[in-house]
Order: C-alpha cells, then sequence, then structure tokens
C-alpha cells in the first residue's frame, strides 16, 4: 500500500511540474505598451491599411489589429459579436452600412468643422472617410476604337463577354453601380432603369465575378476590355502610369462615400474616437488622397492630380432612405433578371 | 475451505502492485522525464538563437545610432560645404561602422528642404519624400523630436521595401539645419537568420514584421500572426505544436520571436508512451488471466499438502501426499510420508508386541498348563510322596511357584534376576524328573542380575533344549551363561544334545525373520520376536547347531539399564 500511495503521489508531483513547465499564461489580445489592443475590421485594400495603421501606432503608441473582409461579411460579424469582437468598422460604402446603422454609436470627430458639407455626419454615427464615385476602367489596349462614355455604351454589341462586372450581391462597389445605373438611366426615377438593366446582363453574357477587387485586376490584366469599378481600384493604375483610363458616366455618376464606425459599446472607446480622428485627420487625408489615389472628404485636401474634379462631373445623388429599403429587393431583382439572361442549359 | 482463494489473490496482488503498477509508473515517468529532457534541449537552443538575434540587432542599432549622432557631430553636412575630401571622410567613417557592426546600411543626408546632399545611393526613397504641411512617416516624427534620433519600421512603401530607419534632424556643427537618416534594409540581417535551424521573427513593438526566415507565422498584412503574440512558453498553430520564446530589444522597440517545431517531440513520444501502456495494459490482462492458473499449479503441491495434513487430523493416517515436481513441497511430502509411514509402523510394531505379549503369555500358561509335563511333574510328585515325601513337597513347592510366576500379569520385562528364580523352579522339577540325565549349569555375573530381559525368556530356551535335545541320548547338559559384552547384554544357553541338521538350522534360522510364524517352533520365533519388537535389530536370538553335538543359543540383548523406546506399561 505504502509504495502505490508514494508512486502516486511521486506521479502527481511531476504532473504539476511539467504543467508548469508548459503554463505560458497567454494574455488577451494586447499590445505591447501593456494597454488593450483596438480591433478594427476593414474591407480596404492591404496599400491603404498598412501604411495608415502603422502611422497611427507610431504616433499614438496604441496597437492595432486589422481584419479584412468584404463589408458584407464585417457587417455579419459585427452584428453576431464574433470574436475578435470589433471596436471600429473602418471603410464599407455607407448605403451598405446605413441599414444596419443601429450596431454603430454616436460620435463627432474633431475634424467635423473641416468636412465637405455633403459629407457631414448628419447621422451622427456615420463619420465619412472618403469619397468614392463609381467608374468605368477602360483597358486602352483591348478597347480599340470602341468609344465608351457612359453606360449605355456599355450595350455596345463587340463589348458582349468583355465587361467585368460584380455580383452586387457580395461586392459593395457593384451594388453601387446598381443603384447608380437605375438612377442615371432612370433619369432620377430607379424603377425607370431596370430596362437598361435587362439589356446590360444580356451584354454581360453570363459572366458575373464575385469579388470587387477580380474587376480592376482583371481590367488591368487584360481578361477584360472595362469593368466597373469604384474610383480607387482604377486610378492606383492610372497613377502608375499604366494603359488604363478611367470614365466618369456621361449620364451621371453617383459617388458615395465610405465610412468610419465606431461599434456600440466598445469597450476601448477612447481608443476608438482617436482612431477616427486620426483617419479623418489633415495628415492622414492628405497622404491617402496624394499617394493612395482616393478622395478626400475634407474641404482642405485637393484630390489627387490625375484625378478631375467633382465640379467637371455629372454628379447625381440618390436617396438614401429610398435606397436603405429597396437595395435588398433590387439586388434580388438583378439576379433574376442576370440568372434569366443565361442562355438555356443544353444550348450551344 | 475459503481460505485457500485469499492466498492465491494474494499473489496475484501483490504481482500487480509490485510488478505491473511500478512498470507503468515508470513508464509514465520515463516518457514525461526524456520529453522533459528533449523539450529543454530544444530550449536552450532556441535561447541561444534568441540571445543570438537580439544581441546583433540591439548592437547593430545602437551602433548606427551613435554613428548618426556621431557624423552629425563631427561633420559639417547641412550647410552644402561638403567637398570631396569631405564626403570622403563621412564615407570612410560611415562605411567603417558598417564593417564593424557587420552590417549593411544605407545613408542619406538632407538639409533642411528635403533635398539630398548626400548617399549612397542615388535617389531620395519615397519615405523621405517630404509632405508639406503635414506631418507624417519618418520626416514628421524627425520634426517631432529635434535633436533625437528617432527609430522607426518603416512599411513598404510605393517602390521601397522599407526597413529600420533611424533619423535625426539636428544642426551640424557650423549650425545649418538638416536631418541624417540610415536605413537597415531587410536583408541587413539576413546573414543571422539564415544560419538558424529555429523560425526567427524580428518585428517591431506593433507586430509589423522587419525580418524572418519563415513565412509561417506573419499574416497577410505582414504583421506578426496574433496567435504567435498572445501565445504563451507553447502553443499550438496549423495542428502543429510549438515552443516560443521572445524576448523585447532597444528598449521596447523591437520584439524578436524564436519559435521552434515540437510537434514531432511531443506527439512521438506522446505515442510511444501511450503504446507502453497500452502495451502494459495487454500485459495486465494478460497477467491478470495467467497468474489465475499459474498461482493454482504452484499452489496445488501447497494445497495437496495441506488436505493430507487435514485428514491426518481427522484421524485418516493412510494417505500419503503425491507431489510430482522436484520442489521444496516435494521435501516437506517426503519428510511427511516416511514421518507417517514410521508412525504407522510405530504403531502396528506397538500391536504386535501387545499382542506377542499376550501370546506368549497364554501359550505359557498352555506350556504350564501342558497336560503331558502337568501329567508326569504329578506322576513324579505321586512317586515321590511314596519314595522321599521331602521331595515331593519341593516339588509341589516348585510347581506352584511355576504356576503363580507365569500367571502374574505383570510387565513384559523382568530382571535376569527374576526369571532366573523361576527358572530354578522349572529346572528343579526337570531335575527331579531326569535326575542324574539332565543337569543345567548357570553360570551368570553378578551384575547382570538386574538388567532387564524380556519376562519367560529363559524358560522356553531350556524347554526347547530339553524336548529336542535329547534325541535318543541318554544324558543332556545345559550351560546357562548370561555377562555383559561391550555395550550388549548376552545369554548362552548351550546344550550337549542332539543338535540339529544343517537343514533344520538353515530353515529355523530363516523362520526366525519372518514377521509372522506360520510353523510349529513356537517358542524361540517367540522369543526373538519379542526382542525383535521391544529392541529392534540386531538384538535377537541366534541359533547355532551342530549334528550330534549340540545347540548353542546366543541371546543378544542391550545393555542399558533403561526401558526401551516402545515399552508399553
Amino acid at each position: 500500500m505504502r509504495v502505490k500511495r508514494m508512486a502516486c503521489l511521486g506521479f502527481a508531483c511531476l504532473l504539476c511540474l511539467a504543467a508548469g513547465a508548459g503554463c505560458g499564461g497567454a494574455a488577451g489580445p494586447s499590445g505591447p505598451g501593456g494597454g488593450p489592443a483596438l480591433v478594427v475590421y476593414s474591407p480596404h485594400p492591404l496599400d491603404l491599411i498598412n501604411p495608415i495603421i502603422a502611422e497611427f501606432e507610431a504616433s499614438t503608441g496604441i496597437s492595432v489589429k486589422v481584419y479584412t473582409a468584404g463589408t458584407g461579411r464585417l457587417l455579419e460579424m459585427v452584428e453576431k459579436k464574433e470574436e475578435p469582437l470589433c471596436d471600429v468598422l473602418w471603410g464599407g460604402s455607407l448605403s451598405v452600412v446605413m441599414p444596419k446603422a443601429d450596431l454603430f454609436e454616436d460620435y463627432t470627430s474633431v475634424n467635423e468643422g473641416m468636412v465637405q458639407e455633403e459629407f457631414r455626419n448628419r447621422e451622427g454615427n456615420l463619420a465619412r472617410f472618403t469619397d468614392l464615385p463609381s467608374v468605368l476602367m477602360i483597358n486602352l489596349n483591348l478597347i480599340g476604337d470602341c468609344v465608351v462614355e457612359g453606360y449605355a455604351d456599355l450595350l455596345q454589341p463587340q463589348l458582349r463577354g468583355r465587361i467585368a462586372m460584380c455580383d452586387p450581391a457580395v461586392s459593395s462597389s457593384a451594388q453601387e453601380h446598381l443603384i447608380n445605373m437605375l438612377y442615371a438611366m432612370g433619369e432620377g426615377d430607379p424603377e425607370a432603369g431596370w430596362e437598361y438593366v435587362e439589356a446590360f446582363c444580356k451584354n454581360l453574357d453570363g459572366r458575373l465575378l464575385d469579388g470587387s477587387a477580380q474587376v480592376y485586376r482583371g481590367v488591368a490584366q487584360g481578361l477584360f476590355a472595362v469593368g466597373l469599378t469604384f474610383e480607387e481600384g482604377a486610378s492606383h493604375y492610372v497613377a502608375a502610369g499604366a494603359p488604363i483610363r478611367i470614365v466618369y458616366m456621361e449620364e451621371g455618376v453617383i459617388s458615395t462615400p465610405d465610412g468610419v464606425y465606431i461599434v456600440k459599446d466598445t469597450p476601448h472607446r477612447q481608443a476608438a474616437q482617436a482612431f477616427a480622428d486620426f483617419v479623418t485627420g489633415k495628415d492622414a487625408q492628405t497622404v491617402i488622397a496624394a499617394s493612395l489615389g482616393r478622395r478626400s472628404v475634407r474641404v482642405d485636401v485637393e484630390e489627387p492630380f490625375y484625378l478631375p474634379d467633382k465640379s467637371t462631373l455629372k454628379m447625381l445623388y440618390d436617396d438614401k432612405e429610398l435606397v436603405a429599403r429597396e437595395k435588398e429587393s433590387w439586388i434580388r431583382r438583378f439576379g433574376e433578371i442576370f440568372a434569366d439572361s443565361l442562355p438555356p442549359a443544353g444550348s450551344p | 475451505m475459503r481460505k485457500e482463494r485469499y492466498f492465491r489473490d494474494e499473489l496475484r496482488r501483490l504481482f500487480m502492485e509490485y510488478a505491473i503498477i511500478p512498470a507503468v509508473i515508470l513508464t509514465a515517468v520515463c516518457v514525461l522525464i526524456l520529453m522533459a529532457v528533449l523539450l529543454y534541449g530544444k530550449s536552450s537552443g532556441s535561447a541561444a538563437q534568441l540571445e543570438a538575434v537580439s544581441g546583433q540587432l540591439e548592437r547593430v542599432v545602437t551602433g548606427y545610432r551613435q554613428n548618426l549622432e556621431q557624423l552629425v557631430e563631427r561633420y559639417p553636412l547641412f550647410g552644402g560645404s561638403l567637398d570631396a575630401r569631405g564626403r570622403a571622410r563621412v564615407f570612410e567613417d560611415f562605411y567603417g561602422t558598417a564593417g564593424r557592426l557587420g552590417c549593411e546600411a544605407d545613408l542619406y543626408i538632407l538639409d533642411r528642404d528635403w533635398d539630398l546632399l548626400l548617399s549612397n545611393r542615388g535617389e531620395v526613397p519615397g519615405f523621405l519624400t517630404p509632405w508639406p504641411d503635414i506631418s507624417w512617416g519618418l520626416p514628421g516624427m524627425m520634426e517631432k523630436h529635434p535633436g533625437q534620433t528617432v527609430v522607426r519600421l518603416l512599411e513598404p512603401w510605393k517602390n521601397t521595401d522599407g526597413g529600420i530607419a533611424l533619423g535625426l534632424a539636428a544642426a551640424d556643427p557650423r549650425g545649418a539645419q538638416g536631418c541624417a537618416v540610415v536605413l537597415l534594409g531587410r536583408d541587413s540581417l539576413q546573414s543571422v537568420l539564415d544560419h538558424a535551424d529555429t523560425q526567427t521573427i524580428i518585428a517591431d513593438r506593433f507586430g509589423w514584421v522587419y525580418a524572418s526566415n519563415n513565412l509561417n507565422f506573419i499574416s497577410a498584412s505582414n504583421q506578426v500572426a496574433p496567435q504567435l503574440e498572445q501565445a504563451g512558453r507553447f502553443f499550438s498553430y496549423d495542428k502543429h505544436l510549438y515552443m516560443v520564446s521572445r524576448r523585447p530589444v532597444c528598449d521596447g522597440l523591437f520584439q524578436v520571436y524564436v519559435i521552434s517545431d515540437i510537434q514531432n517531440i511531443v506527439f512521438s513520444l506522446s505515442a510511444s508512451g501511450a503504446l507502453m501502456v497500452a502495451a502494459l495494459g495487454l500485459m495486465t490482462l494478460w497477467v491478470l488471466v495467467s497468474t489465475k492458473k499459474v498461482t493454482e499449479k504452484k499452489t496445488r503441491d501447497f494445497y495437496r499438502i495441506l488436505d493430507v495434513m487435514e485428514g491426518a487430523g481427522n484421524g485418516n493416517l493412510d494417505s500419503s501426499i503425491q507431489i510430482e515436481n522436484n520442489n521444496e513441497f516435494r521435501l516437506i511430502a517426503d519428510a511427511y510420508n516416511g514421518m507417517m509411514a514410521s508412525l504407522r509402523q510405530q504403531m502396528e510394531n506397538n500391536r504386535q508386541m501387545a499382542e506377542m505379549v499376550a501370546a506368549a503369555q497364554n501359550k505359557q500358561l498352555a506350556s504350564q498348563f501342558n497336560p503331558h509335563f502337568l501329567y508326569n511333574t504329578l506322576e513324579n510328585i505321586r512317586y515321590m510322596c511314596l519314595i522321599d515325601p521331602q521331595v515331593a513337597q519341593r516339588m509341589v513347592y516348585s510347581l506352584s511357584g511355576l504356576l503363580r510366576y507365569s500367571m502374574d500379569s505383570a510387565q513384559p520385562q523382568v530382571t535376569l534376576g527374576e526369571d532366573l528364580e523361576h527358572l530354578r523352579n522349572y529346572l528343579t522339577i526337570l531335575e527331579f524328573r531326569f535326575g542324574r540325565r539332565f543337569s543345567c549349569k548357570i553360570d551368570v555375573e553378578p551384575q547382570v542380575l538386574s538388567q532387564k530381559i524380556p519376562k519367560l525368556l529363559l524358560q522356553p530356551m531350556i524347554e526347547n533344549a530339553v524336548k529336542y535335545g535329547f534325541g535318543d541320548r541318554d544324558t543332556l547338559h545345559m550351560e546357562l551363561k548370561a555377562f555383559l559384552r561391550q555395550e550388549t547384554f548376552v545369554v548362552i544357553c548351550r546344550d550337549d544334545g542332539a543338535g540339529m541338521t544343517p537343514e533344520t538350522l538353515t530353515e529355523l534360522t530363516h523362520l526366525l525373520e519372518q514377521e509372522e510364524n506360520t510353523s510349529r517352533h513356537f517358542g524361540l520365533y517367540n522369543i526373538h520376536r519379542r526382542i525383535r519388537l521391544l529392541y529392534g535389530p540386531p538384538y535377537g536370538v541366534e541359533i547355532r547347531s551342530r549334528e550330534g553335538q549340540g545347540t548353542t543359543l546366543v541371546v543378544v540383548l542391550p545393555g542399558e539399564k533403561e526401558e526401551p523406546p516402545c515399552c508399553e506399561s
């Protein structure tokens, strides 16, 4: 008996030792400064995220953890409170986020006074970040002598099957284009624009992409002659001197801003507000405009030199309330129209 | 008989406790110790690597920082007054540092308007392009901390890869303002990382990676994976187990991570440990099953002995223990069997002795009351009554003495003296009967008179001699001697009678050795048998005879005066 007992004791001691050695004590998401890390969800491309975040960390000492995905998925994660819990949603077009505006809390940044009139944070919890008009991106090497100046030109037969369009169900930039189409081709009445949409879908020849990056990359790589994307996607290539041309639809351009939104009941409110202030501050907005090809929402920051001034374009303005209500059904209707446009199964 | 079960179960339990359980515990302990040793080995290897990389990084950053400050102190860098020789000296200084630290870097000297004055590279890198009116990046940091060297990890930007930048905006000895920047490219420290067998990552305090020799733990945005940042000593990633050691460098500006893959160690040791335990488990099962049979077999002999002993306790003395195996139990069994056999033998001897004594007494009685003897003696007495009444009186006296002695139921042993007394009575009668035809001389040493002999030893010898010794002769002379010889007591009865034929002698000698008497020579057999029963061999009666010359009976008895061991009272 004594042997057994002593052996068990020795065994238990060894186990404890092993466990103790193994115990590392994992910490929660924390910054090196000892403070907690700010969790930011963002659909932005990495080229935009990395420099901004790095500068924010260096100048404030707040550590940031960024999680990237499509806007729809990120909103879902915020809604379901998935781990790690989001503090700030940075990006996401206003028309996509507005229906879920109740997930975010009010904050008026210190820069609100310098924000352009049309981009003021009227709702209180939807601060604007950058301005993103919807544009057409043309690959000059592939377009030949085809003239494309607006939506109507996209119906030309020689463009059939060579148009890069993303599925509005998954991409917010595609959603913006859908709304834009309806308003532009419906001449202010979205219901009248569906006729165009049907003709447009037929000219897609069954090709619909499932990621917004595929649109601008596809055009740049020469897979498509023309693409429907947002300005920044195309502007990089223009700035780099690639054979790309940006066309602002002559029927009218809707420019929907994206924003920076603070999630309700965030535990890192101070850091989140500092972040919102930073990305809407003059420094960050200048750098974004000058080097990253986006239009600032501030009055004191010029757009990149290679982008036209908005006064030279035909701007359209959608009814945000209407859009928020109808968006789901419009997206569904587009899906149905596109499905109908596909050639019946079995035919060549 | 439930007790026997406990013994067997004890054996099995003992086996379990002292063999199986220690073996299992020992295996577990060995596996744990081995794992600990291997992990320790890995960890010290990692520690050495961590030491090396951290040390080198610290040295390089500190070295270049000092060099930067020295350059600004010593040379008039920013005023534009540096001639060719001056530039050469600056470069010498800078390249000297690079050589000493074993690590290349790029140097940029700019004036207050951010124009490039001096560099080992041709053009101004993107991160040094100034931002008018705003504070951003390295230029912003340098302007915020004038006169201090700022250290920062730069992300890839436009056409540059970035790296660790040290910047100092200050005034040179001549008072001109400007800034000096040293950039450690991402491959500057590659040599330290390349010669490692563990995965090493150098990152800044926010997790942005400067350099590494592996992409496993780096996210798409070039940051350290969150699981690694939050890990303790061990963490699991992508189904592998890793051991981490980390260290902050340069006052926490950078973190160096060293990650070792211990999946193999842990997995193989756990697997072999589990295998051993499984094997031991199987062995335990087998042992449990087989010890049953083995202990049964081993203890069967033991229980056989017990059974027979128990039977003996209940009175059954005939059973003997049969053990086939040649072991200790066999020894016990043989000893026990021998003991029981001699016990039985002794009991049988005692029984026979009692029988014999009774028989002798009976026979004696019978012979005493032998009609011939009585008839003849009474005839003689009747005759003597007429001739010599005194002799007749004496004969009656002797006869009554004879009868009294033989009816006296005393011990089977008497002293020689007593039996001689009795014999004299008999001899008297014989002498009266035969007259001068018969004589018996008694030659006995006085000290042997107290020797113990079986009762009724002497008379049958005389009777035997008288019955057969006369034959067809007239006279018979007998001699009776008794003396001590060494350890024995010898009684010799000699007659000069007819003797026996050699065949008769042989037959009689042979008869004496039998355990049962089947002949009519009862008397001698009786004596010999009783002596054997009382004292055992080699004591007994020896017959010597020569035809025509006579017969001698030699009786040998033990010389002690004590009681023989198996005497019944």
